[in-house]
């Protein structure tokens, strides 16, 4: 055998075994594809359908009737959509904003050198362990006008007491509020995590370097925690346009539909009403704000880290 | 420059003394190396003197300025870190002027001295470059850049070639030899390679759990080991240590042990009166032990018999591994010596480079 024959023979063993790792593969891959496909991919289809159709139930089946743009068109003129919307948009763009800023302060204070770090780890996860439904009836407790904590103490102190829940213009503010107390612990955890993966060395490093401070956090943490912080964000920003479960138990969308989110509208649409068709239209349009949200802010992470990373 | 002065320094973490009651003095210009096994507390008194670490007792002195309580960032010393702590994120450029930056140097200042610094190392075509896509070597040169770019007063560098293979490691070791000649900025550089110690270093300091053994230049420290350990620890292979008995016959001093009987010249027997009689470790390096043939010798007197055990042929040397009254010891020999593994060899001991070490305190007693 020459040199040659050797290293065709080895190409072709590589080869081989190559194909058969991957059809292994595949067939380990198999069962979450269908499963997927069955729940994820098939009712994402299927409410696209919807969408364009019209329901009727007649001798107990569902039909379906192509209705074209007809749900859509009525949409796009529904005022309660724009409602919901800029609800939704405000307590994601707020929300989100808000709990990155103290999530990030509470997880550059636990990491410092502090005393009892595990402590205060724990106190701060804890809201969200909490099933949404709790911290929703904990929230209403809170923010009740007449018998709440908050409002006696405003009331000893000599304040007037505030309408959390039933002033349009506070009760967004209130599920803001909550939102924020139920989910700031989830980008403390990850940023938490992303802050202690950071080797001491650059800090130490940049501390002889001469930067302190503010410094240190604008040129080694921040760009060194880029990672951590785009995961955070985009887990954080996919979840809070969901929100729903503490505004139903809060508020149920009011007062009015003050406090109404794309996917309460949703679920009263298609749910509460039985407008299937609509329903699906309206669960729809906030699929599409968010991917393209999405897509908008992994771009533009993805040019931020081209330039601070090599 | 500056001299850096550590009076009885002490660090404690916990219960542990990692560093105990330390003076250190590092002339101006002086290049110095602190070397120990891992643990010793070299690193832990580097990161004191940085600045990194809190001092628990005693004092240290850059220049004449006390420095315990000054932060890292104003004690003016540069330090290049083990696995080198260059800012991933920043081009290397970036990574050299960063320092200059925080200080506020002038842009056009700090860009001469990036150009400088890296035509001095040879990176001057690597500046755009991320950390990441720089070899080894070049990351060190980054590090040793970052470091002589902001002109301090101090270098303080830690195991710095310790994650360079061995061949990079010694062209690195010439070059930080003539960076200091060029320099001649102050220096205290930790290692555990007592190799790197006695080129580098202009004085070593070997530290042992956290104690100075021995503080003296490179060849008083090999030649003259105050402790057992610093014997033990400077020179590869390691000193042979037996366990033997002085005794005396006619006015002469000898060690005796079940394997040899070795007579003690002249020169050193005054020190060694104390010990007649009494159970004392004599210590021989490798290269004082030779067959008659290289040592031109045949005096009985000076002659022991081993068995040979293992023999490693380096190609400029033939280490032998002999076993003689029970004690194994370590011979280096020419490569032309002809020697099989079982075989009895005689061995001249170079009696006026013996050691003798107090067999409690593992003290030198000559």
């Amino acid at each position: 055998m020459s040199v040659h024959d050797v290293a065709n023979a080895k190409k072709r063993k590589q080869r081989a075994t190559g194909f058969s790792e991957q059809r292994t593969g595949r067939a380990f891959l198999a069962p979450t594809v269908i499963i997927l496909l069955a729940l994820t991919i098939l009712p994402f289809l299927l409410t696209i359908i919807l969408s364009f159709s019209r329901v009727t139930f007649e001798g107990g089946g569902i039909q379906l009737h192509f209705a074209g743009l007809a749900n859509w068109s009525r949409l796009f003129a529904d005022e309660r959509l724009w409602n919901a919307f800029s609800n939704t948009l405000i307590l994601v763009v707020f929300g989100v904003s808000v709990q990155f800023l103290i999530g990030l302060g509470l997880a550059l204070l636990v990491n410092g050198k502090i005393k009892g770090q595990g402590f205060f780890k724990v106190l701060f996860l804890l809201p969200m362990l909490l099933a949404p439904i709790s911290v929703g009836y904990m929230g209403r407790m809170m923010f009740d006008y007449g018998r709440s904590p908050i409002n006696d103490f405003l009331n000893r102190v000599g304040l007037e007491p505030i309408g959390w829940l039933i002033s349009g213009d506070v009760a967004l503010l209130t599920i803001l509020l909550t939102d924020t107390w139920q989910w700031t612990p989830v980008m403390f955890l990850i940023l938490l995590v992303g802050l202690q993966a950071i080797p001491k060395e650059y800090v130490e490093a940049a501390s002889i370097d001469g930067a302190t401070g503010w410094q240190l956090f604008r040129h080694i943490t921040l760009p060194l925690l880029a990672s951590a912080v785009l995961v955070a964000i985009l887990f954080r920003t996919v979840e809070a346009f969901k929100v729903v479960d503490i505004i139903v138990i809060m508020t149920g969308g009011g007062p009015g539909l003050g406090t109404e989110s794309m996917t309460l509208f949703a679920y009263i649409a298609g749910l509460r009403i039985f407008d299937i068709a609509y329903g699906a239209a309206i669960s729809l349009t906030l699929f599409i704000p968010v991917l393209l949200g999405i897509g908008v802010f992994l771009a533009v992470a993805r040019r931020y880290r081209a330039s601070t990373s090599g | 420059m500056a001299k850096v002065v550590l009076h009885e320094v002490t660090k404690k973490f916990g219960d542990v003394t990692a560093v105990d009651r330390l003076d250190l003095k590092v002339e101006d210009e002086e290049f110095i190396v602190l070397v120990g096994p891992s643990g010793c507390g070299k690193t832990t008194t580097l990161r004191m003197v940085a600045g990194l670490e809190e001092v628990t007792q005693g004092e240290i002195y850059i220049g004449e300025r006390p420095v315990i309580d000054i932060p890292p960032k104003d004690r003016d010393i540069a330090m290049v870190f083990q696995n080198y702590a260059l800012y991933p994120h920043m081009s290397v450029y970036d990574n050299i002027a960063f320092g200059l930056r925080m200080r506020k140097v002038p842009n056009r200042e700090i860009d001469k001295r990036v150009r400088q610094v890296a035509e001095l190392l040879g990176i001057a075509d690597k500046l755009k470059r991320k950390p990441k896509a720089l070899s080894g070597g070049e990351c060190q040169r980054v590090a040793v850049g970052r470091a002589i770019a902001r002109h301090p007063e101090v270098f303080l560098f830690d195991e710095p070639l310790s994650s360079l293979d061995a061949k990079l490691r010694v062209v690195m070791r010439a070059e930080l030899q003539a960076l200091h000649q060029e320099l001649k900025t102050t220096t205290i550089y930790v290692t555990h390679d007592q190799a790197e110690a006695m080129t580098l270093g202009n004085r070593v300091a070997v530290m042992r759990d956290g104690v100075m053994q021995q503080y003296d230049n490179p060849q008083t420290v090999y030649n003259n080991p105050v402790t057992m350990f610093v014997a033990g620890f400077m020179g590869s292979p390691a000193m042979n240590f037996f366990p033997v008995r002085l005794t005396g016959e006619e006015g002469r001093l000898y060690v005796v042990n079940s394997g040899f009987k070795l007579k003690v010249p002249q020169d050193k027997t005054g020190k060694l009166e104390g010990y007649l009689g009494r159970e004392v470790v004599f210590g021989l390096r490798p290269e004082n032990l030779k067959t008659p043939e290289m040592a031109h010798d045949h005096n009985p007197e000076a002659t022991l018999e081993a068995r040979v055990r293992a023999r490693a042929p380096l190609g400029d040397e033939l280490l032998i591994h002999a076993e003689t009254g029970g004690v194994e010891l370590v011979a280096r020999l020419t490569p032309q010596t002809e020697v099989a593994i079982g075989q009895r060899i005689a061995l001249v001991a170079e009696m006026e480079f013996m050691h003798i070490f107090d067999k409690d305190t593992e003290e030198a007693v000559c």
